[in-house]
């Protein structure tokens, strides 16, 4: 029993000495941004998939088990993990990313946030005193946070700093012409008419200039009433939104009730790299303009 | 840069149709050349000089395929410069300005309250006993009645980089009194090498699985029977506590607490230190819709006049608690916001020893429960529970610890309705074989304001 032990110990910790990073990412949209910026140096564990909301997570025993060992943490921040990062963190034992320390990055904290709330009063709903945290969704902010993280790499691994920089100058450039496409490809969707089930989109809504007519549900966080469903229903049967867009995580239903007496289409986008069976952040961005083209022309 | 990319398009436009033009006179010349064929040294002459306007035409044509690609790499150039003048553009208007880093709470500690109240019918009021136990101050149901429940308020923050602080005050009602109680005055190191933690002050022993959980976040009004008689509802005492973070792919804790052993189902704090605890908690998740924590617990603590809520008479002895506890949680693709079950069950059995109201006393005691709770739609859950309690005491014949052949046990279902993350309504029945013989029938409402709470598995 005791050398099973011993063994099965031994070989763990090879598994994690293989990369010479372990990473820590809270969503998979940063998964996407490491995997390009780090390749092979990286292990990078994800605490959330594109099927699970990320503000509803719970502090797991297999997510305290993977942030014990990691030496950088990257998460939204702006309070969308608060619910269970803090506790994680309390109970991973690792000084090494804690908050303030260079092995903590908060990607929203990196850029400039929308929806900054005037004042904070939760009959708002769950709002985030911070803005909005989904930020991912805009090209520029993803442009600004990988010039971060890739120079946090280079720091945190000054052995391999060579490679890091090498890999962030590539996918710069890559992303800044994939950029230039998508800005392009996507003149047509300016002020196209859309509602949102959630505030996921707030950014991609900002740099696409959709008109963002109302959200389903009543208040950040809280579900789609009926009462709100049949209000939207009647302020917008006479000039209906184009689009309902959700995230996979969200339910299907109350997009479907509304978006069959609008007569408008839903839209369930990739918000984040696996939604759609989208493999990185180029596809996410890719598939979301293409979708929104078909439903605009 | 847009307009000088539109001028690129359009000047490679043009000269693709010279291009074409050039190709048009080529052929009508190979065309004209076919009449004059009858002639040979016309023939020849037409020949060389056809020869050399087709090495002139090749010549252009070379240069024009030349300067194509050139054009066509300046289109190239002038797109990165345009997606690089866009993405700047761009990346200035997303640079962070003044609402940078803002988290309103960085210096101060987060701060929540829990607000509990409802109504309860109990049917016949009585004392709260149960044959066989003795019972904690604290334990037992809510007045019967309108009742304001227990209100907390909780304070917490990280201190510096080593260290993390929580203080937990409750307030209750004790004979109409307002009763303040110190739940949780405690610290925990935070940057500890080899993945330990030391917490230290006041705190909710490791034992079991729902003992270190704030009785607000519970899924029923009230505790399981066993937690009232082994723990007096919650075990907290004070002392300091070590665990470790072993290093494997999945999750297993161990640890151990010191306590002063001052608490029920302690007490008198012997030496100092009348209690001590041992446990590990091991878990991971089983496909991505499942995840599991079991664990084993031991309390042993050493009693110096335990007295109960109904009777004068002490213990003093060695009281020992071994606890097996487990918790599965399912939810469609991890994503529990609109459907998700969750399994839970607790094992407690202990042994006791020494001398109660005078008598040799021996105690072999064992509880459990076990509970579901299913989320079926987004706001919405409905709960069930089973929980017993089963005593062998000796030498305590006609006292409250004489279990009087009775087999404690209760069933209770529970539908709530969760408006948001801070807000809570249920109902509860229960069908009570332990203290009452009752029907017993809740209706609670449980708000939380402040600081968001924390979704611990």
């Amino acid at each position: 029993m005791k050398i099973t032990c011993s063994f099965l110990m031994t070989l763990l910790l090879c598994q994690g000495a293989l990369a010479d990073l372990n990473v820590f990412v809270c969503e998979p949209e940063w998964q996407s941004l490491l995997s390009e910026l780090g390749g092979s140096h990286l292990r990078i564990t994800t605490a959330s998939t594109a099927a699970q909301d990320p503000h509803y997570l719970q502090a797991k025993p297999s997510l305290i088990a993977a942030i014990r060992d990691a030496d950088l943490l990257v998460c939204s921040g702006a309070q969308l993990e608060v619910g269970w990062l803090p506790l994680l963190l309390r109970r991973s034992g690792n000084a090494a990313i804690q908050p303030g320390s260079p092995g903590h990055v908060l990607a929203a904290m990196l850029v400039r946030r929308i929806e900054v709330p005037q004042s904070v009063d939760r009959r708002q709903g769950d709002i985030h005193p911070e803005g909005n945290p989904h930020v991912h969704l805009n090209p520029a902010n993803v442009r600004r946070i990988a010039q971060v993280l890739g120079d946090r790499l280079a720091q945190l691994d000054p052995a391999n700093s060579n490679d890091y920089n090498i890999y962030q100058t590539d996918f710069l450039s890559r992303w800044d012409k994939a950029s230039a496409r998508w800005r392009m490809a996507a003149k047509p969707l300016t002020g196209i008419r859309v509602m949102v089930h959630h505030t996921s989109f707030s950014y991609l809504i900002d740099w696409l200039k959709l008109n963002r007519l109302a959200d389903l549900e009543p208040k950040p966080g809280l579900p789609p009433s009926a009462a709100h469903l049949a209000s939207l229903l009647s302020a917008y049967s006479v000039n209906p939104p184009i689009a309902i867009l959700r995230t996979p995580y969200s339910s299907a239903r109350s997009s479907k009730w509304l978006a069959q007496r609008l007569n408008s289409r839903m839209l369930e986008l990739p918000y984040t790299v696996g939604g759609g069976g989208t493999a990185d952040l180029f596809e996410v961005f890719d598939r979301t303009i293409e979708m929104l083209l078909k439903v605009s022309t | 840069m847009l307009i000088l990319y539109d001028q690129l398009i359009i000047t490679w436009e043009e000269r693709m149709k010279n291009l074409h033009s050039l190709m048009i006179v080529i052929s009508c010349l190979s065309w004209s050349s076919t009449y004059a064929a009858d002639n040979s040294t016309a023939l020849l002459q037409i020949k060389s000089e056809l020869l050399a306007l087709r090495l002139e035409y090749e010549a252009r044509i070379g240069e024009l395929e030349k300067r194509l690609i050139l054009a066509e790499l300046q289109v190239q150039q002038a797109t990165d410069i345009a997606g690089r003048a866009i993405t700047i553009s761009e990346d200035v208007a997303t640079a962070p300005g003044s609402n940078s880093p803002s988290a309103l709470s960085d210096f101060n500690p987060s701060i929540g309250v829990a607000l509990v109240g409802g109504y309860h019918d109990f049917g016949s009021v009585g004392t709260y006993s149960l044959p066989g136990f003795q019972l904690g101050e604290a334990s037992g149901p809510s007045n019967d009645g309108l009742a304001l429940g227990e209100t907390e308020i909780n304070f917490n923050a990280n201190a510096d980089d080593k260290f993390f602080a929580n203080l937990t005050v409750a307030l209750g009602l004790e004979d109409g009194e307002v009763a303040i109680e110190l739940e949780e005055a405690y610290i925990q190191s935070l940057a500890l090498p080899r993945q330990l933690t030391v917490t230290a002050g006041r705190f909710f022993s490791s034992v079991g699985y729902l003992n270190s959980f704030h009785s607000h976040s519970d899924e029923f009004v009230d505790r399981p029977i066993a937690y009232e008689v082994f723990l007096g509802g919650q075990y907290l005492d004070d002392g300091f506590k070590l665990s470790w973070l072993a290093p494997t792919a999945f999750y297993l804790e161990v640890g151990g607490e010191l306590l002063r052993g001052n608490h029920f189902p302690s007490a008198g704090a012997a030496n100092g230190q009348g209690a001590w605890t041992l446990f590990s908690k091991i878990g991971g998740d089983m496909g991505i819709s499942t995840s599991w924590q079991a664990g084993v617990s031991y309390l042993s603590t050493d009693v110096v006049g335990r007295v109960s809520n109904i009777s004068s008479g002490e213990f003093y002895g060695d009281s020992d608690l071994f606890g097996f506890d487990f918790v599965i949680k399912w939810a469609p693709l991890g994503n529990p916001r609109q459907r998700n079950f969750k399994l839970q069950g607790e094992y407690f059995s202990r042994d006791e020893k020494g001398v109660f109201d005078g008598s040799e006393y021996r105690g072999d005691q064992v509880g459990w429960y076990l509970q579901g709770i299913y989320q079926f739609r987004t706001g919405w859950q409905f709960g069930y529970r089973y929980d017993q309690l089963k005593a062998d005491n000796t030498g305590v014949t006609d006292t409250e610890l004489d279990p009087m052949g009775r087999d404690l046990y209760r069933n209770s279902i529970v539908m709530e309705w969760l408006n948001s993350e801070f807000s809570r309504v249920r109902l509860q029945y229960s069908r009570d074989k332990s203290a009452f013989d009752e029907d017993l029938l809740s209706l609670e409402y449980i708000i939380n304001i402040g600081a968001h709470g924390a979704h611990r598995f």
